[in-house]
């Protein structure tokens, strides 16, 4: 059988004649990309346990519209947008029980045991506990900088706001860490 | 940069989850289970609301045809444009009723779709330069969700009711979000054109090769050359960001960026229609080249684990070039077998050996190895199914009838059994 010269791509253009086993399902969707999602979740959360429900959250939405998608190298992208607004759905949720008291048990970042050392794991709990007492939309900017390492374009972005505005939500979120971490 | 962030910066790679394949399997069926839950309640609710609607409908149709309620009605009479001259006509009795007028004005308040639409004709009339109404109903205007790409000759009415128009051959739009209060969109090459609805508590940008063009309301263009941006505001404003610095160019000017520093447009520049605007003639043009922006130079490094490994696998597919894509594919399944991304990568290999390097039988193979790997996965069942293909293009006949019989045992509700039984040749009844 002669190979295809059809050019390689993930999902079909529109008005191509489809075949059914070539289109990604949602199945395979999910294994491509639940761990991007859930690794994006777990930095931006601080806390494991509640990373399953975010990447649910994510997918439902991310199953609706992905068909969609005409740009494969896109999806990374548009994943992390929606990540990023569920996760601040999320944190707001989080502010407000921790507002009437619901959430006064703050479980540990929990991550391998191999993953960091007990110093290390010591500062993460440190700038988590202090982020989640911090503004969400500040705290995403912040984290989505420093500890995604995304470019300012990226995040202001990922946050949908200027550049000038995510410059702004950053240096107030260090400035506050630095001072907490200093004075704690 | 300060000892936290440089800190921070030696620990991202550690911050990461256990996301294994239970995990991973335990969330993807949570979120079927949901979903399920969330169809049964639309369901419900449509019911509902059916049953609302029909309820609604009868009493109002026994409205009507009581004849002491409807008196002051004219039979099929409908609410229209045409209520003040129907009131002029009938004062009294009409008066009395409800009145035509009061429906009319409240059909003249918009609803949101129709309030979105109505600045789309506002835009339609901006400057002379703009198509006229009826060429511009003429082309269908499609509406982009967030990830999709806008080609060459396409129209997009995004969420906050801005048009964008994709020219030139081989341009590309990607609408990267699309919501009321944040469009933001990357002409990936080529030009567009855009009609912008003034909107101050929207943020609306277009991003082009590292020049970012931020607009309130305006109607302008954005065109890559090369390496360089070329924008050109027609009404309004707009401000753009480079590496440089900020410029704002104003209705008339044109400018060309070219992601380093800004510069005006130079005497040996590619001449333009006579519709398109350009800074005074009173500006001297720039001679001198622009800096050459540094390359970036690929990472030599290999990938350290499985997922980078599939990363560069995708990049290659991407890129045209399945054989590397199959290596790095194999690598996956050499170096990580147990990585929860395994079966994937064994699956992906599949298509590639069968739809792009024309491998039937060693795609049969790894389709097989996929299914070995995540027997209970969701993925086990498209991997039988093309498991059936790749052995019918091999032109085994019996390896394909077995693995389709197999399908048929193990799936029989699947959508793909029509497939599989034709490729497996087996009776379609």
């Amino acid at each position: 059988m002669a190979p295809s010269s059809a050019p390689l791509r993930l999902a079909p253009t529109e008005g191509e004649d489809v075949h059914p086993l070539i289109e990604l399902s949602d199945a395979e969707f999910f294994e491509r990309f639940s761990g991007f999602v859930a690794s994006i979740g777990t930095r931006l959360l601080g806390r494991s346990a509640d990373v399953d429900d975010l990447v649910q959250e994510v997918f439902i939405a991310a199953f609706r519209k992905r068909h969609q998608l005409q740009e494969p190298n896109a999806t990374r992208g548009w994943l992390a947008v929606v990540t990023v607004r569920t996760a601040r759905r999320q944190l707001r949720r989080r502010r407000l029980r921790q507002f009437v008291g619901l959430d006064a048990f703050v479980p540990p970042l929990e991550l391998p045991d191999h993953a960091l050392s007990p110093d290390d794991h010591a500062l993460m709990s440190r700038v988590y506990f202090i982020l989640d007492h911090m503004s969400v939309d500040d705290r995403l900017a912040w984290t989505l900088r420093h500890v995604e390492g995304e470019k300012l374009e990226d995040v202001a972005l990922r946050c949908g706001c200027s550049l000038a505005t995510v410059k702004r939500r950053i240096a107030a979120a260090h400035a506050h860490l630095l001072a907490e971490m200093d004075g704690g | 940069m300060d000892d936290l962030t440089h800190k921070l910066g030696s620990l991202r790679h550690k911050l990461e989850p256990s996301w294994g394949r239970a995990r991973s399997q335990r969330a993807f069926h949570a979120i079927e289970r949901r979903r399920r839950q969330r169809r049964a309640r639309t369901r419900a609710f449509a019911g509902m609301c059916g049953l609302a609607a029909a309820l609604g409908l009868g009493l109002g149709w026994w409205h009507v045809r009581t004849p002491q309620l409807g008196a002051s009605r004219v039979a099929g009479e409908r609410p229209s444009r045409l209520a003040p001259q129907v009131a002029d006509r009938e004062p009294a009795s009409l008066k009395q009723a409800a009145s035509p007028n009061d429906v009319a004005g409240a059909r003249a308040v918009l609803s949101p779709n129709a309030r979105a639409a109505a600045p789309a004709v506002n835009a339609e009339t901006f400057g002379s330069s703009a198509p006229s109404t009826r060429q511009a109903r003429s082309r269908a205007l499609r509406v982009p969700i967030a990830g999709a790409m806008l080609r060459a000759g396409q129209r997009g009415r995004l969420a906050d009711g801005s048009i964008a128009e994709v020219s030139g051959e081989g341009s590309g739009l990607l609408v990267q979000v699309n919501e009321p209060d944040h469009v933001a969109l990357q002409l990936a090459s080529g030009a567009a054109r855009f009609e912008v609805v003034p909107n101050p508590s929207r943020q609306f940008t277009v991003m082009a090769d590292g020049v970012q063009v931020i607009v309130v309301g305006t109607v302008f263009s954005v065109e890559r050359a090369g390496e360089r941006v070329r924008v050109a505001v027609e009404h309004g404003a707009v401000r753009v960001q480079s590496v440089v610095g900020e410029a704002r160019i104003e209705a008339g000017e044109a400018r060309w960026f070219d992601g380093k520093k800004p510069h005006t447009a130079r005497s040996h520049e590619p001449s333009e229609p006579s519709t398109v605007l350009e800074p005074a003639p009173s500006e001297a043009p720039v001679e001198s080249e622009p800096a050459v922006a540094p390359r970036v130079t690929r990472a030599t490094t290999e990938p350290a684990d499985a997922e980078a490994w599939m990363d560069a696998a995708e990049a290659a597919r991407l890129g045209h070039r399945p054989e590397a894509a199959a290596a790095h594919l194999r690598r996956v399944l050499r170096d990580h077998p147990g990585d929860a991304v395994a079966p994937l990568a064994a699956f992906t290999l599949g298509r590639v050996l069968l739809e792009n390097l024309g491998r039937p039988v060693e795609a049969a193979e790894a389709f097989a190895q996929a299914r070995k790997l995540a027997p209970d996965a969701a993925i086990a069942e498209d991997a039988l199914a093309r498991e059936v293909e790749a052995w019918s293009k091999a032109g085994r006949s019996e390896n394909a009838s077995e693995r389709a019989q197999q399908f048929i045992e193990r799936f029989p509700s699947s959508r793909r059994t029509r497939v599989v039984k034709s490729y497996g040749g087996l009776s379609l009844q």
